[in-house]
C-alpha cells in the first residue's frame, strides 16, 4: 500500500476548503442583496399608490 | 473548553517548518502596511484606527462633558463660532450640539467598538484559533478596511458643510426634509460604507470559520471568542442589509423625491424607526459578543481551569443572537405601540436575562475553585463582568414598556447603554488588548501600569455614569446641552469623572509606548498553563504565516 504524500494531501485539503469558501461566500452575498431588496420592495408594496 | 490539546508531534513539525521556509519574509513598508491581505497585519490597522477613532469620538465626550459641567451655554457658541468663522447664533450653537452627540455616537459605535472588536482581534486571532493559515478571503479582507477609511472621512468631513445633527439613530424626518445640505448625506454615505465593510467581514468570517478550520477543529471545540465570532458575523449578516435599505430610503427621500418616510406622500416615519431597530438592537450583541468570547477566554486561562459549562456557554450566545432579533420595538415603546405589542416586546427582551444569566453564572462559576491569578487582563474580565451586570439590571427596568414610558429619553437610558457598551464592551476591549498584547507585539507591557489604567478608569467611568441614573430618576432629558440648576451637582460631579477617566486613558498611552519601546520579550505563553488554545503555540510575535503545516487537533 503506498502512503499518501502529504505535502500534496495537504494541498487538496486546502483547495477543498477554499472551493467550499467560495461557494459559501457566492450564497451569503446572494442572501444580504436579497434581504436588501426585499427590505425595499415590502415597504414600497405597503404605501398606497 | 475549547482548550486544545495539539498534538506534539504536529507542533513541532510546524515549528521547525516555520524556521526552516521563508514563513517570516514579509513585503516592503507600502505593500505590506497599503495593500495588506495577511489577517495580522489587517488586525493590527483595524487596532490602530479604532485607537484613532476611540480618541475622536472620546474627545467629542469631553467636549459635551465639559459643556455640561455647570448649566447655561458655555462653550457651544464659542466652538460653533470657531467652526463656521464669525460669530454663530443661539441655534447654530444648539445645532452643534445635535452634531456632537451624532458624531459621538456613530464614532464609537461604528468606527471604535465594531473595527477593534471584529476587525482587530477578530483579524488577528480567528484564523489562528482555528489553524487556519490566513483568512478564506485576504484580498475582501483588505477592502473591508479600507473602506472604512473614506467612510470616516466622510463623517469627519460632515461637520464642515453645517453638520449632520440627527442622532445616531438618523430619525425620520428630521434626517429626511429636516435637515437640507450635504451634510447628513455625506453621515448616510459613511453609514453605507462602514456596512458594506462590514457585511464583507461578516462573509470573510462565517466562510473562515466553516472552512478554514484544521482537521480536528470540529465546531464543538472551537474556543469561545471564535464562537462569540461566528455568531456576531451572522447577526452582522442579518442584520445590516436592513440598515442599508433603510439608509438607502432615506437618501432616496432626501435626494429623489420618494416618500417612503413622509406621511405627505404615503409614507411612514415610524416605519424607519422599526427597520432602524431590526438593525440597531442586533447591533448592540454585536458589539459586546465578542467581549463574552474575550472574557471566556481570559477568564478560563487566569482560573487555571477549562471554562465552565462550555456547550452552555456557546450555545448561550446563538440564543443572546436569536433573541436579539424579536425584541427590537423595545426601543419604541412611546411611538404608539399597543398595549399587546408592548407586552410582547416587554416579554420578549426579559427573556434575553437567561442565557445572559447563564454566561455571567458560567463565569463565575469558571473561577470558583480556580487557581486565580489577578493580571491585568483577569481584572479587567471581572470588571467587565459587574459592569456589564450593572447594565444588564437596568436594562431589566427599562425592559418593561410601562417603566419606559417614563423613563424614556432621560439619563437613565443613557446611563443604561454606557454601562452596558462604554463599560461592557470597552472593559473587555482592554481585557483583550492586555491579554494578546503579548502575542502581537512579542512585548509584555507593564504590569504596574495596566493595574493602575485599570482602577483609575475603572473609579472614573463609574462616577462619570453611575451619577446618571439619579439624572435620570430626577427626570433630566438626553440630547441637551443645557438645564436647569437642579441637575448641577451630579452633572458636575458626572464631568470630574471624565477628568478621572481620561487620566486613565493616559496611563493607557504610557503603558502602550513604554511596552512597544521597553517591554520585555513575552515568550510564546506568558500566561502558562491555563492559556491552552492555539495562539499560545506559536511564537510571539508569530510568523508572518503560520500553520502553512496543517496543525492536527487531538
Amino acid at each position: 500500500m503506498s502512503i499518501p504524500d502529504p505535502v500534496r494531501e495537504e494541498d487538496l485539503i486546502r483547495s477543498r476548503q477554499r472551493g467550499r469558501a467560495r461557494v459559501m461566500a457566492v450564497l451569503l452575498g446572494a442572501f444580504v442583496i436579497l434581504v436588501f431588496a426585499i427590505s425595499i420592495a415590502k415597504i414600497r408594496a405597503g404605501m398606497p399608490h | 473548553m475549547t482548550d486544545i490539546a495539539l498534538h506534539p508531534s504536529a507542533f513541532v513539525s510546524h515549528e521547525a517548518h516555520d524556521h526552516h521556509h521563508d514563513t517570516d519574509h514579509k513585503p516592503g513598508f507600502f505593500a505590506r502596511w497599503f495593500m495588506s491581505t495577511n489577517h495580522k497585519d489587517i488586525g493590527t490597522l483595524y487596532l490602530i484606527f479604532a485607537i484613532v477613532a476611540g480618541i475622536i469620538g472620546g474627545s467629542v465626550s469631553g467636549l459635551m462633558r465639559a459643556e455640561l459641567a455647570h448649566p447655561g451655554i458655555q462653550y457651544l457658541q464659542g466652538w460653533a463660532s470657531m467652526l463656521h468663522g464669525g460669530s454663530a447664533s443661539l441655534d447654530e450653537s444648539l445645532h452643534l450640539w445635535n452634531v456632537l452627540i451624532t458624531a459621538h455616537g456613530l464614532i464609537m459605535v461604528f468606527f471604535m467598538v465594531m473595527p477593534a472588536m471584529v476587525g482587530g482581534f477578530g483579524n488577528w486571532f480567528v484564523p489562528i484559533m482555528i489553524g487556519a493559515p490566513d483568512m478564506a478571503f485576504p484580498r475582501m479582507n483588505n477592502v473591508s478596511f479600507w473602506l472604512l477609511i473614506p467612510a470616516f472621512t466622510l463623517l469627519l468631513a460632515s461637520p464642515f458643510f453645517g453638520g449632520a445633527g440627527n442622532g445616531w439613530t438618523l430619525y425620520a424626518p428630521l434626517s429626511t426634509y429636516g435637515e437640507p445640505g450635504p451634510s447628513t448625506d455625506m453621515a448616510i454615505l459613511a453609514l453605507h460604507l462602514a456596512g458594506a465593510s462590514s457585511i464583507l467581514g461578516a462573509i470573510n468570517f462565517i466562510t473562515t470559520i466553516f472552512n478554514m478550520r484544521a482537521p480536528g477543529m470540529t465546531l464543538h471545540k472551537m474556543p469561545l471568542f471564535v464562537w462569540s465570532m461566528l455568531v456576531t458575523a451572522f447577526l452582522l449578516l442579518l442584520a445590516l442589509p436592513v440598515l442599508a435599505a433603510a439608509i438607502t430610503m432615506l437618501l432616496t427621500d432626501r435626494n429623489f423625491g420618494t416618500t417612503f418616510f413622509d406621511p405627505a406622500g404615503g409614507g411612514d416615519p415610524v416605519l424607519y424607526q422599526h427597520l432602524f431597530w431590526f438593525f440597531g438592537h442586533p447591533e448592540v450583541y454585536i458589539m459586546i459578543l465578542p467581549g463574552f468570547g474575550i472574557v471566556s477566554q481570559i477568564i478560563s486561562t487566569f482560573s487555571r481551569k477549562p471554562v465552565f459549562g462550555y456547550l452552555g456557554m456557546a450555545y448561550a450566545m446563538v440564543a443572546i443572537g436569536v433573541v436579539g432579533f424579536v425584541v427590537w420595538a423595545h426601543h419604541m415603546f412611546t411611538t404608539g405601540l399597543s398595549v399587546n405589542t408592548k407586552m410582547y416586546f416587554t416579554a420578549a427582551t426579559m427573556v434575553i436575562a437567561v442565557p445572559t444569566g447563564i454566561k455571567i453564572f458560567s463565569w463565575i462559576a469558571t473561577m470558583w475553585g480556580g487557581s486565580l491569578t489577578f493580571k491585568t487582563p483577569m481584572v479587567w474580565s471581572i470588571g467587565f463582568i459587574f459592569m456589564f451586570t450593572v447594565g444588564g439590571v437596568t436594562g431589566v427596568v427599562l425592559a418593561n414598556g410601562g417603566i419606559d414610558d417614563y423613563m424614556q429619553d432621560t439619563y437613565y437610558v443613557v446611563a443604561h447603554f454606557h454601562y452596558v457598551l462604554s463599560l461592557g464592551a470597552v472593559f473587555s476591549l482592554f481585557a483583550g488588548f492586555y491579554y494578546w498584547f503579548p502575542k502581537m507585539s512579542g512585548k509584555m507591557y507593564n504590569e504596574f501600569l495596566g493595574q493602575l489604567h485599570f482602577w483609575v478608569f475603572f473609579i472614573g467611568v463609574n462616577v462619570m455614569f453611575f451619577p446618571m441614573h439619579f439624572l435620570g430618576l430626577q427626570g433630566m432629558p438626553r440630547r441637551i446641552p443645557d438645564y436647569t440648576p437642579e441637575y448641577e451637582h451630579w452633572n458636575t460631579v458626572a464631568s470630574v469623572g471624565y477628568m478621572i477617566m481620561g487620566a486613565g486613558m493616559a496611563v493607557f498611552f504610557v503603558n502602550l509606548i513604554w511596552s512597544m519601546i521597553a517591554g520585555k520579550p513575552a515568550g510564546d505563553n506568558p500566561w502558562g498553563d491555563g492559556a491552552t488554545t492555539l495562539e499560545w503555540t506559536i511564537s510571539s510575535p508569530p510568523p508572518y504565516h503560520q500553520f502553512e503545516t496543517l496543525p492536527k487537533i487531538d
